[in-house]
């Protein structure tokens, strides 16, 4: 048993071959609390995708993150492809303008891709969204990339955020939100209608938990606001 | 020891200046006419003390107006006794002697302490040097104490030092013309390297290069570069100003560089064990010059939102970092989420077809559908008073399928989807 056991312990300390010592996650919460319950935020030092159709609430999830990064006095990037971010809505969703980086790479899928190659090279970022939003055929996505974007945020409180129609990423990614297509909410005379919101559904389909959906009561920009 | 030149008509101050720079590289200008330095390293060229003044005398011709020239062991002295002293006046032992008979107007007095002077009888130098040191604190307070030490000859008061500006350039001019960016950044390189080691030598940090490149057809090519950060190291300036190079090529081969780095003071903060996570300034230069090169100039920054009702009405303005302290931006106390805007920037021209003045079917690239809900029309308009008025009528539309557009009818007719909620 006594030699046993001295060669365990010099295998131990002498062996190159380590098994891996996973940190427990940081998440970022969202302030959703549907959405928190359910995963518990966005893993820090990962890739996310909120993946989903036009309309879905996909923009409205990603505002929420950033209002919870720029909260936090962290300085957040928005690489977007389609040139598609609204700064009048960031804002009153309570984004920190002041602290958002705005890339805009007018359907360049290459240029998108490098920046974000930059940026998370160049670190110090808290959330870096890459709005892909609706991929033409034509713009191919190598699945090289997202292997390229895990490894210099994997040991860093850097999240990648990606939207999406579809999964980009796939085993790369760690957090996968699948929207579901908002459900208006309109008020007053049919003559007379005003859209006052909408209600947006996120299912997690990584991490899957079978039957769980996040509701989230969205409300629209009105002129008063 | 300390020798003082003062001129007893109004010179050119740079005739004082050179003077004591030829003798000591660091000098105190008292006032247009005076300046005094300090002396102690000259004795090996000039060992005996009496030679000093004349060497100094000799820097000034008959054209120039007569100055006095003092030395004395304390800057102080030095100085009232080179206002006081016609020629050259040496005081190589205790000042108080050579004082002891100057009147106390001598001294810059406030009015109260002229005044008590006055009244207790108090006329030269001597008369401040024998009262009680004790009493006269207790009168006049702690600067009673100086008084009596410049009144004696024993201030011991430093020099306050007039340092040269200091220039932080660099000319390289090459045997032939050089057309690679390579062996120019090469070049850049070592001249950078130099000039930032000057830089930290004197505690300073670059706030901006200036770059000048004479060309082989005869033209200056001049970049400014300009940082939101002073930097230090050698290695990020190189790696900026190839960026700045690769986006603005000069249009022909380079004869000769000149270089020239903006000093500043270097940025110090103190961090905190809260402090957020934010970019390193350095490495996020290089990323956002990186950036620039790629997606161009105008398309990097910071929204700032303008103050106009008109949609899609902002401007980028330079990312800045504030590292440290910063104050928490405040929380909305509305807790509701908010339902997301998405331009089509084009927006994108459509065909709608109207029914009972309410669309009925929309048609644009990649959208066809009937439209299920409509909400409008709504009318904006604004900058009537100014060269770009805009005037449209808005309508939200839910299609068949589920999703939201905001659609847009312009003053000439035309329909337009701005964008989509998302």
């Amino acid at each position: 048993m006594g030699l046993l056991a001295a060669k365990k312990s010099r295998a131990e300390v002498y062996s190159p071959v380590r098994p891996l010592q996973r940190q427990p996650r940081e998440f970022l919460a969202t302030g959703i609390p549907s959405v928190d319950q359910l995963v518990g935020g966005f893993p820090r030092g990962a890739i996310s995708e909120i993946i989903g159709p036009e309309s879905s609430g996909r923009t409205t999830l990603l505002y929420q993150l950033l209002q919870a990064a720029t909260s936090n006095r962290e300085i957040c990037a928005y690489v977007d492809l389609a040139d598609s971010f609204d700064p009048r809505t960031a804002s009153w969703a309570g984004v920190a303008l002041s602290q958002l980086l705005w890339v805009r790479c007018h359907n360049n899928l290459e240029h998108a891709l490098k920046a974000v190659d930059y940026l998370l090279h160049g670190g110090g970022f808290g959330v870096v969204a890459l709005d892909i939003g609706r991929r033409r055929r034509e713009q191919r996505l190598a699945s090289s990339y997202w292997y390229r974007f895990r490894q210099p945020i994997e040991h860093t409180s850097t999240i990648l955020v990606v939207i999406a129609s579809e999964t980009l990423a796939r085993q790369c990614a760690a957090l996968r939100l699948e929207m579901r297509s908002a459900r208006p909410r309109w008020q007053g005379p049919s003559n007379a209608l005003l859209l006052r919101g909408a209600r947006i559904e996120a299912i997690p389909q990584k991490p899957f938990i079978a039957g769980s959906t996040a509701r989230i009561e969205a409300q629209a920009l009105t002129l008063g606001d | 020891m300390y020798a003082c030149i003062y001129a007893r008509q109004l010179v050119d101050l740079n005739t004082l200046e050179e003077c004591a720079l030829s003798f000591s590289p660091s000098y105190e200008k008292r006032d247009a006419n005076t300046v005094v330095f300090g002396i102690s390293g000259l004795r090996l060229l000039y060992p005996q003390l009496e030679e000093i003044p004349r060497a100094i005398r000799k820097h000034f011709t008959a054209s120039t107006p007569s100055v006095n020239i003092a030395i004395a062991h304390s800057p102080e002295a030095a100085v009232l006794v080179a206002r006081h002293f016609n020629g050259i006046t040496i005081i190589s032992e205790g000042s108080a002697k050579a004082l002891e008979n100057l009147s106390v107007k001598a001294l810059t007095l406030s009015p109260e302490i002229a005044e008590a002077f006055d009244l207790w009888g108090i006329h030269t130098f001597r008369d401040i040097a024998e009262l009680p040191e004790g009493g006269m604190v207790a009168r006049l307070g702690p600067q009673a104490v100086e008084l009596q030490q410049m009144a004696s000859g024993l201030s011991r008061r430093p020099l306050l030092i007039e340092k040269a500006k200091e220039v932080f350039e660099d000319r390289v001019e090459f045997d032939e013309a050089i057309e690679l960016l390579e062996p120019l950044l090469f070049v850049l390189g070592r001249s950078l390297g130099d000039l930032c080691q000057k830089l930290r030598t004197g505690g300073m940090a670059a706030a901006g290069i200036d770059l000048k490149l004479d060309l082989e057809d005869g033209s200056d090519f001049e970049r400014r570069i300009r940082f939101p950060f002073p930097f230090e190291r050698s290695r990020t300036l190189l790696k900026l100003i190839n960026l700045d190079l690769t986006a603005h090529p000069p249009p022909a081969p380079i004869k000769a560089l000149a270089l020239r780095l903006v000093p500043t003071l270097p940025r110090v903060v103190q961090e905190g064990l809260l402090t957020p996570l934010s970019p390193e300034p350095d490495k996020l230069e290089v990323t956002l010059a990186r950036i620039r090169a790629l997606v161009g100039e105008g398309n990097l920054g910071v929204p700032l939102l303008l103050n106009t009702h008109r949609p899609d009405a902002f401007l980028l303005q330079p990312l800045e970092v504030v590292r440290g302290l910063r104050a928490p931006t405040s929380i909305s106390s509305d807790e509701r989420q908010k339902l997301a805007f998405r331009f089509f920037r084009p927006a994108l021209p459509a065909d709608v077809s109207i029914w009972l003045d309410r669309p009925q079917r929309v048609s644009a690239h990649g959208i066809r559908s009937k439209v299920v809900t409509a909400s409008g029309p709504w009318r904006a308009s604004g900058g009537w008073w100014t060269n770009v008025p805009w005037d449209r009528d808005e309508w939200d539309i839910e299609l068949a399928n589920g999703n939201l557009y905001r659609l847009c009818r312009e003053p000439d007719g035309s329909w337009k989807i701005e964008g989509a909620y998302d």
